[in-house]
């Protein structure tokens, strides 16, 4: 496809004007919870929802422990100018994040499906519910006319026979640009996912991984390692670990070689960790392949291949060349640029990876991204 | 293990890597054949004191090596020094490996061709020296042998000889 790059110039780096930038992690929002949905689904469980009194928050509440110190993840000065919650007009999103910061593909991956496919409701509720916020965004946003946004469509992990209808059903529309698979606390080398793999696989899309908000706060859901974390900042911190887990498990469970075209994003995992994590896996499989022969190349080779790391968030450490280093050391070819839109802990193209080299970071802010999303 | 690369290798310690170069060629399959002078060979003993597929370790000159008798007749010699991190390799295992396989299957080959060191699990065979199904240039130091006269002769190679 072509992609033409925004002429806003708000907010650009200079030196960015018509460089293409695929933004892997923005999240719609459906104002009003659960009843926008309702049409959406069959009458049964819309009636059934009403009876439950269901609803869906903005963001999902992390419990009193665990909410952000400033009430919302989401920033409050991009609440929609009807006072709308921040993600909710995709109208002001295209102002406020497109134009205004030169996207040109933004992948929509909603937090709220994600909740709501996970642990929070039952297995035959989250497929319903899936699905309804799939024809949601797909039906009600302009994603036709918009070719800037793309969908993640989400899938219940709590059914991965639905998932794959769910996928069958949708995965064909050209607004679809990856599969969000929300996990629950089963690793993803399990074969328990291999149903999804194999239908994200025929399809020509990815799997995109990103944290629900039910980690470590629902029964079911990812824990973090070590025990409870005891407050926002501890607990936001150490969700990496549930990248490293899962990435792990890919590497040494075969799922590589049973599903070959298959290709991985791990969104707002941040990636500093892949780095090390990537020495030893491969340090380890030199030394145990024989209890793994099914891993029949190095681990590193595989996820050079196929799993790309979001960007956002990105570390800061206090020598900026710190990061370049890491990123030349990780192979930037890993990583795919995001600005977690419209959350509190954003990273906009303008004040991304200046430190590194042109070619370097525009590869990261589109290019890579392009070889992994089905656009 | 035909055409394998193994003989000869000088080592060479550059900080924590070893690197190898490999001056001649070693064919398994073919006779023992050496064109080092017979300074070189060494002595280690009656042949029927070595077990049939298994390792012992002797002393070749100043060197420590394990040494593994086939039914064939052919003898492997390697050097008892993981070249990873220096671990007595020869007291690990001689087994076989899993190969490689698809996922869920289980395939046991190169029984009792494969040298494993006990420490980190290296992999090497006990024949040429290389890592089966790991590209590496770290090798395990590989001599040839031979039994000649109900005797096994090692041949250390001018460097080793020397020491």
């Amino acid at each position: 496809m072509n992609i033409e790059a925004p002429q806003s110039k708000t907010m650009r780096a200079k030196g960015d004007a018509g460089t293409t930038i695929v933004d892997c992690d923005v999240h719609p929002v459906v104002a009003g919870g659960f009843t926008p949905l309702y049409p959406f689904m069959p009458k049964a469980w819309a009636e059934r929802f009403k009876l439950k009194l269901a609803r869906v928050p903005n963001i999902l509440p992390l419990t009193f422990r665990f909410e952000h110190p400033s009430g919302s993840a989401a920033r409050h000065d991009a609440a929609t100018p009807s006072g709308g919650p921040a993600g909710s007009d995709p109208e002001y999103m295209r102002k406020d994040l497109l134009d205004a910061h030169g996207i040109s593909i933004a992948v929509l991956t909603s937090l709220q499906a994600g909740q709501m496919g996970t642990v929070i409701s039952g297995p035959d509720e989250s497929a319903v519910i899936c699905s309804a916020y799939n024809d949601y965004f797909l039906e009600v946003w302009p994603l036709k006319t918009e070719k800037r946004l793309r969908l993640a469509m989400t899938v219940t992990a709590q059914d991965p026979q639905a998932a794959v209808a769910e996928i069958n059903r949708i995965g064909k529309r050209p607004e679809v640009c990856a599969v969000y698979l929300p996990l629950i606390n089963i690793l993803m080398g399990n074969r328990y996912y291999e149903p999804i793999y194999k239908a994200a696989a025929e399809h020509g899309l990815p799997i995109l991984l990103h944290v629900t908000g039910t980690d470590s706060v629902h029964y079911g859901a990812p824990n973090q390692a070590g025990g409870f974390p005891e407050n926002y900042p501890e607990r936001y911190v150490s969700l990496s670990q549930i990248g490293e887990a899962n990435l792990t498990s890919l590497c040494f469970s075969g799922v590589f070689e049973k599903f070959p075209t298959l290709k991985f994003i791990f969104a707002e995992y941040s990636f500093a960790w892949a780095l090390p994590l990537m020495w030893r896996i491969n340090r380890t499989w030199e030394s145990l392949r024989y209890d793994v022969p099914w891993v029949k190349r190095p681990p590193r080779e595989y996820v050079s291949e196929r799993v790309r790391f979001s960007t956002q968030p990105l570390d800061e450490p206090h020598n900026p060349e710190h990061l370049k280093q890491l990123i030349n050391m990780l192979g930037p070819e890993h990583l795919v640029f995001s600005t977690d839109y419209p959350h509190w802990d954003n990273d906009f193209p303008a004040q991304s990876l200046l430190m590194l080299d042109k070619d370097v970071r525009c590869q990261i802010l589109g290019a890579n991204a392009l070889k992994v999303l089905r656009t | 293990m035909k055409g394998a690369n193994i003989a000869n290798m000088s080592g060479q310690e550059t900080g924590h890597v070893w690197t190898f170069s490999v001056s001649s060629t070693f064919n398994r399959d073919e006779p023992f054949q050496s064109d080092m002078t017979a300074s070189t060979l060494v002595n280690i003993g009656a042949a029927e004191t070595f077990p049939v597929n298994g390792v012992r370790i002797v002393m070749a000159g100043k060197r420590e090596i394990g040494v593994v008798r086939r039914p064939d007749g052919q003898v492997e010699a390697v050097r008892n020094w993981c070249p990873h991190k220096g671990a007595p390799i020869c007291k690990g295992q001689l087994t076989g490996t899993a190969l490689p396989g698809a996922p869920g299957t289980l395939t046991w080959g190169r029984d009792g061709e494969i040298l494993r060191c006990p420490w980190h699990g290296f992999e090497f065979e006990m024949a040429t020296g290389a890592r089966p199904f790991v590209e590496s240039r770290m090798r395990l130091r590989v001599y040839p042998a031979k039994i000649e006269n109900g005797e096994i002769w090692v041949d250390l190679g001018p460097r080793t000889a020397k020491e």
